[in-house]
């Protein structure tokens, strides 16, 4: 399925702030990016797809929005 | 309500008197006087919360008056606190204020915490944020959460029940903490001056709306602002916790949790090298300097060193066999990348650096 992907805070310095690409699942798509991007294996992020943050594997519907977002230590 | 002070307030429609009366009633702690705490005490302070206590172990720094407005240049050296607690005293003399020049610690979190209705999480790091997240879980303290990076804000209200009587807690949303150079501070990243303004208003404003009733709380609701393009998402929290042993479950066990080691676990093992530090031994002969940019990013390195773009870097590492390994890159992003994933593949035998401020900052010696 191909899907918007968002990326949030210190993760738009490896990935794109915004692209499009083709997954069948959220697992997928991060073994692809963290593949295509060695900085963002093993990170920690947060996974929302359609703004509801998720804990499993999500399978992916056409033109789902996929945001990846990192915690952010400042205060 | 004759009360000049709050006339403009209590005057509001769905506020009134009562809101101000709850919010002359509640008891806040403000974990943190820097970017945020500024403005979340300076409009709790001024919007009439009857206490307000504060906690914070640091001095005011030159750098931090970019963003933390409650402070003069005359302060600096002096502890946040005590000069927030003092300021804000004068700014409404009926606020009860209490401060404590202090880490906030699992030694002292459960005492500190005990007393107040709602806890705001203003703090810098990752080792306060999740103590303060397990205490108020355990304790059971509503906890309003915000944090920064560069340009851009989040917001949370956590361990208040939605209407199917569901809490969550910042570990709903990041389980375990990161590695601290996944996510650099303020001091490393930098940040717009404004931005904790921002946030810590739409924090302040939270506290102003779960104390008072009135409108939409962000319970089990996570807030993104980006300042830059005037993006705002509101993600939906999950309410399963996903299962971890790996943080405390009783008050007891929080206490003699190690949350600045579990924070921390590798940052002192990948070292910063400046550019003045490494042209002075960049010849040596236990060194191996790496270059992590693309074939075709210029400068080009003046001196012997091996070429493996980022990318690749995991196909090549047997080639990264001498005792010192450097990892420059253009700006020095990427070598801190390309130094962490190395750090959890390499035997632990050699040295770990990276170039602060890249070849960009390198190409002043070149010459020399």
């Amino acid at each position: 399925m191909r899907v918007q992907v968002k990326a949030f805070g210190a993760l738009t310095d490896i990935l794109e702030k915004e692209f499009y690409m083709t997954a069948v699942d959220t697992e997928e798509l991060l073994t692809v990016l963290s593949h295509q991007h060695v900085a963002l294996a093993h990170r920690k992020l947060l996974i929302a797809v359609n703004n509801r943050i998720i804990n499993d594997p999500v399978v992916l519907q056409e033109n789902d929005i996929v945001a990846l977002m990192p915690p952010y230590s400042g205060g | 309500m004759q009360h000049e002070r709050y006339a403009r307030q209590y005057v509001l429609q769905g506020f009134g008197e009562a809101g101000q009366q709850k919010l002359q009633a509640a008891r806040l702690l403000v974990v943190g006087a820097g970017g945020l705490g500024c403005p979340v005490l300076q409009y709790l302070v001024a919007a009439g919360v009857g206490h307000i206590a504060i906690i914070d172990h640091d001095r005011i720094e030159l750098s931090n008056l970019h963003r933390q407005v409650l402070y003069d240049t005359a302060d600096i050296g002096l502890p946040k606190a005590e000069v927030a607690a003092r300021k804000l005293q004068q700014l409404n003399p009926e606020c009860d204020i209490q401060y404590w020049v202090e880490q906030f610690s699992p030694a002292n979190a459960v005492e500190r915490l005990q007393s107040y209705d709602i806890i705001l999480d203003c703090t810098d790091n990752f080792a306060a944020r999740y103590l303060l997240c397990d205490a108020c879980r355990l304790l059971d303290k509503p906890l309003i959460f915000a944090a920064i990076y560069q340009y851009e804000g989040q917001v949370a209200v956590f361990n208040v029940a939605d209407t199917h009587g569901v809490k969550t807690s910042y570990r709903h949303l990041f389980p375990l903490p990161p590695d601290p150079l996944e996510a650099p501070d303020c001091n490393t990243a930098g940040v717009l001056g404004v931005l904790p303004g921002m946030i810590g208003i739409l924090q302040a404003t939270e506290a102003i709306k779960l104390l008072t009733g009135i409108g939409v709380v962000l319970i089990n609701k996570l807030v993104t602002v980006n300042l830059l393009d005037h993006s705002t998402f509101t993600f939906d929290i999950p309410p399963a916790l996903p299962e971890s042993s790996s943080y405390p479950q009783s008050l007891d066990a929080l206490k003699d949790f190690d949350y600045f080691n579990s924070c921390a676990s590798t940052t002192g093992q990948i070292q910063v090298i400046t550019a003045a530090d490494l042209v002075m031994q960049w010849h040596a002969a236990d060194l191996q300097l790496v270059d992590v940019r693309e074939m075709d990013e210029l400068p080009r390195l003046p001196v012997p060193h091996l070429s493996i773009p980022l990318a690749t870097l995991p196909q090549r590492l047997e080639q990264l066999n001498r005792r010192r390994i450097v990892f420059v890159c253009q700006t020095g992003k990427r070598s801190l990348a390309a130094a962490q994933y190395y750090l959890g593949q390499a035997s632990g035998k050699q040295q770990i650096f990276h170039v602060d401020g890249g070849i960009m900052v390198l190409k002043n010696y070149f010459n020399e």
